[in-house]
């Protein structure tokens, strides 16, 4: 007989569980904690402990740059999540109803998340392009003032990274969504229709509500992509034109790095960290509680 | 990711054999960012050179010149320094040299004769309370204007020389229908034709009152607001699809006969050359007002605090080559630059790159980029501001010189 009792495993798991935890807390926490600490010294190409106080954290919220950052950030935040789960959940109720083909349709929504963000933006940047893209094709179809400057406009450019950053991640939100709907039991949709409820208002009251913990994975995946957006406006705008659609990330490696202002930029970053947590732990909270009511 | 794993694997298990296999090689590791056609021709001219001394090269090319120099700070602050690194003239490397974590100098410079090897410009940036700590390596002016000279045929314009000139020229290529001008659209570009209109414009004095005393006043002075209009009707001129556009590309458009004006750097010039085109018969350069001078930007090597002796050789050795006139000269050709030593050979030059070494030799005719005399951090702060001036819509002037002059000051 070789049954292992439950504190030795419990023991076990508390044992491969140390290194990682080791790891997260001095790499992952320390790290964090000592950019804080740098945001608050005179920092610039190499770090150094000679304190500042708030100077940093002032010129980072007097700098132009930053702000219109932080407002680009809002800005895609509240259209590119909404707009992102209307058209994952829309894909995603498509499928759910059976229609032919799903494994090639799943497939097509999906792919361009398999492209790095990279691509996604080069190639909106060629596809947006007032002389060559979109509006050239228009032209030359017969439309002879077509034209589509966005990209190049600081008013509308952000809008654009918008587009590249919905198309690329409405597949992943609908991935997310079908298996929260493939989750809802068969009795429900019977229900539905004996009950005769309109499809519409079916997905509003009834099968969006149960399928909350899904929603929130695809709010958390979403979030991401807002705070982490860099290497799309990269390769789609640099920033520009201007500084029409720079954003958070950028603003910090372009500091950390080329500027050589350490300091500046482990505030901005500590700044950022601030945000996210105080829009992800909300989050987290919200998911954990649904998961355990439902058990 | 796992490629430069297996790189790095594979580059340290070479590196033990060879260790062993003879203990008195002398290794000399050189980070640099040169990594186009041009620039790897130039490097292997290098690399040469130091062989033939005795050396042997360790190539550590790394794209990109931030991506470079991140590279080789965290190894000099890792206690892992290479022999030498590749830095932009100018500012960039003060912090490294005030923490002691670079090589003096002065007196490889001393015995070499640097002082009248090299124009004074480029060897001043390198000074820090008289002592030297980067070597220069390569020159570039960059207040030129390229024109495509099929296109200047057709509308009937000689070169332009002055400012006039150039908005003449610019409206008889819009009269005949054709794009005037295509500057790149990206800030450090953006900048670099700033500074090229502030010193053609406002004049060398008030040039270098910016951007050697960062003097505010000179900022808000009429002069400087003069170049600033210049610049803003330039900026009327760029075509739709500047914003975000790589040199490159801009020059492209120049060379393929899209448009009649770009702006940028010597650089430019190995565009126009690889595309086959022959300067005064395909294309044109020109600096605008060229009484005021040029601009002249570059390269230097810094040199890490050895850590032991066999690294000390190297970079003994690495110093000899890339000081060595010749060595220095047949560098630059295939590279494309400016040979910055005296008494280099400019007959296998182009004209554009003769004429831009004249400009580099004469002191009155030649002046610091921002790069060189800025910090990075103000080099940033001015760049924001210049492109927020470029942009339809973004700062109005007098928005700007304030941002201008703000930035002078920052840290």
């Amino acid at each position: 007989m070789f049954v292992r009792s439950p504190s030795s495993s419990r023991l076990q798991a508390t044992l491969t569980l140390v290194p990682v935890a080791f790891v997260v807390l001095s790499v992952y926490v320390g790290g964090v904690l000592w950019a804080a600490g740098i945001s608050f010294t005179r920092s610039s190409m190499l770090p150094n402990y000679r304190f500042a106080g708030l100077t940093q954290y002032i010129n980072l919220f007097a700098n132009a740059r930053w702000q219109v950052s932080l407002g680009n950030m809002v800005l895609f935040a509240s259209i590119f999540i909404p707009v992102t789960l209307l058209i994952g959940y829309s894909m995603a109720a498509m499928i759910n109803r059976g229609v032919r083909g799903e494994n090639a349709l799943r497939t097509i929504y999906l792919y361009p998340f398999a492209m790095s963000f990279i691509v996604t933006g080069l190639v909106w940047r060629w596809l947006l392009d007032p002389n060559f893209g979109i509006a050239d094709v228009a032209r030359k179809l017969g439309f002879e003032n077509a034209s589509f400057d966005w990209i190049v406009n600081a008013d509308m450019a952000i809008f654009t990274i918008i587009i590249a950053a919905v198309w690329h991640s409405a597949g992943l939100v609908m991935v997310v969504l079908l298996a929260g709907l493939r989750g809802v039991d068969d009795d429900l949709w019977k229900a539905i229709r004996i009950e005769g409820i309109p499809a519409w208002k079916a997905h509003l009251y009834i099968i969006v509500p149960s399928i909350g913990t899904s929603i929130a994975t695809a709010l958390v995946l979403m979030s991401l992509t807002v705070v982490r957006l860099f290497d799309v406006v990269v390769a789609m705008t640099g920033g520009g034109p201007g500084i029409a659609t720079d954003v958070p990330a950028k603003f910090i490696i372009d500091h950390m790095f080329e500027r050589q202002q350490v300091g500046l930029a482990s505030a901005a970053a500590t700044t950022l960290l601030l945000l996210v947590l105080a829009v992800a732990v909300p989050l987290l909270i919200l998911k954990n509680r649904r998961k355990g009511g439902a058990r | 990711m796992i490629s430069k794993l297996l790189l790095a694997a594979t580059t340290a298990t070479a590196l033990c054999i060879a260790a062993s296999a003879s203990a008195q090689e002398v290794k000399g590791e050189v980070i640099h960012q040169w990594t186009s056609a041009a620039e790897s021709a130039g490097v292997k001219v290098l690399a040469q050179k130091f062989t033939e001394l005795g050396g042997t090269w360790v190539d550590n090319a790394i794209s990109g010149g931030p991506n470079a120099r991140s590279t080789a700070v965290n190894r000099v602050v890792g206690g892992n320094p290479p022999a030498a690194m590749l830095f932009n003239t100018g500012a960039q490397f003060v912090e490294l040299q005030t923490n002691a974590l670079l090589r003096d100098l002065t007196a490889t410079a001393k015995a070499d004769n640097w002082q009248n090897k090299m124009p004074a410009a480029l060897l001043n940036s390198g000074i820090v309370d008289g002592e030297i700590w980067a070597l220069p390596i390569s020159g570039n002016g960059a207040n030129w204007f390229w024109f495509n000279k099929p296109i200047l045929d057709k509308i009937g314009v000689a070169k332009p020389k002055t400012w006039d000139e150039v908005f003449a020229a610019l409206d008889k290529a819009k009269a005949a229908g054709l794009t005037p001008f295509t500057p790149s659209g990206e800030p450090r570009w953006q900048r670099l034709m700033f500074n090229a209109v502030v010193l053609g414009v406002a004049g060398r004095d008030t040039y270098d009152a910016v951007i050697y005393k960062r003097d505010a006043s000179a900022v808000r002075g009429e002069k400087f607001k003069a170049a600033v209009k210049v610049f803003e009707k330039l900026r009327d001129y760029a075509d739709a699809g500047t914003p975000g556009r790589s040199w490159p590309d801009s020059t492209n458009l120049v060379i393929s006969g899209k448009a009649l004006m770009t702006q940028g750097g010597t650089w430019l010039n190995g565009a126009f050359a690889a595309a086959g085109k022959t300067a005064g018969t395909d294309y044109e350069c020109a600096i605008i007002n060229p009484d005021q001078g040029m601009v002249i930007s570059g390269d230097v090597f810094l040199f890490p605090e050895p850590k032991n002796a066999a690294m000390t050789r190297a970079q003994d050795l690495l110093l000899k080559a890339f000081a060595d006139v010749p060595t220095q000269t047949a560098f630059a050709v295939a590279n494309g630059t400016i040979p910055i030593l005296k008494g280099a050979d400019t007959s296998k030059l182009n004209p554009c790159i003769a004429e831009a070494s004249r400009f580099f030799n004469d002191p009155k005719l030649s002046t610091g980029s921002d790069q060189m005399m800025f910090t990075p951090a103000i080099v940033g702060a001015v760049e924001d501001a210049i492109t927020r001036f470029s942009t339809k819509g973004g700062l109005t002037a007098e928005q700007f010189i304030e941002a201008y002059a703000k930035g002078l000051s920052a840290s």
